[in-house]
């Protein structure tokens, strides 16, 4: 391999796979210096070698793994319900102008209400149960991927829709062959904004009503005063967040890398 | 079809209006030159004319069509025949109605009055007989090159896809996405898909006006290989006078959504830009489209010079 080269890849690496982290990294020597100085109580303020320890017991005993599990569960049917809804719609109220006279104004006006002030009727009606959780995430999911589906789908070029006439498509082949290609790097921004609400929204929801996952595993630690689990937990929110956001640009890079606008975000 | 290659190419060929016999009737010929004026004859003696003549060489036949959006009137009184195979194009300045005239071939748009048949079959609906070369290439962005040329296609056209690609020289680029050829090359990508569909009727919405001067000429070429190779009808909808005269056998010039008047371009093929003759037609051609809306007399005094006019 000629030298430049070489160089070239380790600037690439550099540039890509170590500065994004550096930050993060530094916050947590910063914070495990600080732990180590003795200025605050162990249990108050745990050092991140604490929050590994934790981590390494809830591994051992299977505890994490289940929370996870469920959480995990919750998230992705939530958001496959939610997700799957808001797309319908979307597509819908995109491709028919009377659909989205009939349908539009009710959609605004259910979004403008923050799916969180539901909970407390939330667990009036279906209780603490499963699906609860679900029906909130699932609520957190919609609009976001509603949204954006109709702005896609609206979006989409006029003239490649007549090209797709005029060359004898059917309508099924024009939505399958231009309309959804055409709003897909609109519906996967969707789909990202999507992701990041309903992490925040499970957290809610098994913080306030639950007696598994995550949200639940920080709130009964906080009975124990176990700070080194509570912080385990948000590390870990924080850790399943950027794997979902991954994910989604994982789909645009694979998807979409034809559009102009998923190319432009460096990966 | 009209023959090439028998008329000399100096002026007085302009005077024989050679290609009149071979597919226009005389009679024809006198009413279609008449029409454009301001007294136009009587729409029952043209359509009876048109009754009697119908045959199966005028794939497009135009009777007084006209369309409007609203109150705008966009094409009035057009009265237009095209032969099978033969090369047509449109020129006129931007807001003459060439374009709507080229959607109302496609059936994009339905005449608001008249009578617009195709192969003797008034158009209704998508003419799936035509295709459209559009002015943007209007590709895919997320199919590749042979992806895009196969578009609609089922079994055998698609895997001729192929070898168009080879015809329009981008046999080497099938799997290349759209985004990275250069516009010329989009163009020829639109091309070949348009040929795909083998139409009886292709039609060019300004294909050339974005690419730049020397591809354009390429393409010219290109174009009218293509069509000699394949014997469809063009219709060529185009700003450029020049490119008129090179590729069409026929020029019609429309001003105001009228038909001004039509100019026959009996030069071999192909073509020499240089050529006085083809000077000539480009000086008649642009006068027609840049002269003020005339009065009659002016319009015959100006067709003294038109190379149609019979001697």
């Amino acid at each position: 391999m000629p030298r430049t080269d070489a160089v070239q890849r380790s600037r690439r690496f550099r540039r890509e796979t170590v500065l994004p982290w550096l930050l993060p990294v530094a916050v947590l020597l910063v914070w495990q210096m600080v732990a180590m100085t003795g200025l605050f109580q162990r249990k108050t303020f745990p050092a991140p070698t604490d929050v590994i320890q934790a981590f390494v017991k809830l591994v051992m005993n299977g505890e994490l793994a289940s929370h996870l599990t469920i959480s995990f569960q919750r998230a992705s049917i939530g958001f496959l319900v939610g997700g799957g809804i808001g797309f319908f719609l979307g597509i819908v109220n995109g491709i028919s102008n009377r659909a989205f006279t009939v349908f539009d104004t009710s959609i605004q006006m259910v979004r403008s209400i923050p799916h969180l002030a539901l909970i407390p009727l939330v667990i009036l009606w279906l209780g603490v149960g499963e699906t609860a959780k679900v029906f909130l995430v699932a609520a957190g999911a919609l609009f976001p991927i509603y949204l954006n589906t109709l702005h896609g789908v609206r979006g989409v070029d006029q003239g490649l829709l007549e090209m797709g006439r005029v060359y004898g498509l059917t309508r099924w082949q024009i939505f399958q062959q231009i309309v959804l290609p055409g709003a897909l790097p609109s519906i996967l921004v969707g789909v990202r904004y999507a992701l990041g609400i309903v992490w925040m929204t499970l957290i809610v929801a098994e913080t306030i009503a639950a007696t598994s996952g995550i949200g639940y595993m920080a709130m009964s630690a906080r009975e124990f005063m176990r700070t080194d689990v509570v912080m385990l937990s948000i590390v870990l929110y924080a850790c399943l967040g950027k794997l979902a956001d991954s994910s989604a640009r994982w789909m645009e890079r694979r998807w979409t890398s034809w559009s102009p606008t998923a190319t432009r975000l460096p990966t | 079809m009209v023959t090439h290659g028998n008329q000399t190419p100096n002026l007085e060929a302009f005077h024989s209006h050679p290609h009149g016999s071979t597919y226009l009737s005389e009679e024809e010929f006198v009413l279609r030159e008449i029409h454009p004026s301001v007294d136009p004859p009587s729409p029952d003696g043209y359509s009876a004319n048109r009754a009697s003549s119908h045959s199966s060489d005028h794939l497009i036949e135009f009777v007084d069509v006209a369309k409007s959006f609203g109150e705008r009137v966009v094409l009035d009184q057009l009265s237009l025949t095209a032969s099978r195979g033969e090369f047509l194009a449109i020129v006129g300045r931007s807001g003459c109605g060439k374009t709507t005239l080229l959607r109302l071939l496609a059936g994009l748009e339905s005449p608001t009055s008249g009578s617009a048949l195709f192969g003797g079959i008034p158009l209704q609906g998508l003419n799936s007989r035509a295709r459209i070369m559009f002015q943007d290439a209007r590709l895919l962005p997320w199919l590749d090159v042979l992806g895009n040329v196969q578009l609609g296609l089922h079994g055998e056209a698609k895997e001729h896809a192929a070898d168009l690609l080879a015809d329009v020289g981008l046999g080497d680029r099938a799997r290349s996405r759209p985004a990275t050829l250069s516009g010329g090359q989009r163009q020829r990508v639109s091309l070949a898909r348009a040929l795909a569909h083998s139409p009886e009727l292709l039609l060019l919405d300004e294909p050339l006006a974005s690419v730049d001067a020397l591809t354009r000429l390429e393409m010219q070429a290109l174009i009218e290989r293509l069509w000699l190779k394949r014997k469809m009808t063009v219709v060529l909808v185009t700003h450029d006078v020049e490119e008129s005269i090179a590729l069409a056998d026929r020029v019609v010039v429309l001003d105001g959504g009228q038909l001004r008047t039509t100019i026959e371009v009996p030069l071999d093929r192909p073509r020499s830009r240089s050529s006085s003759s083809f000077m000539r037609i480009v000086d008649a051609i642009r006068q027609e489209i840049l002269g003020p809306t005339t009065s009659a007399d002016e319009r015959s005094s100006k067709r003294d010079i038109a190379p149609h006019e019979k001697s």
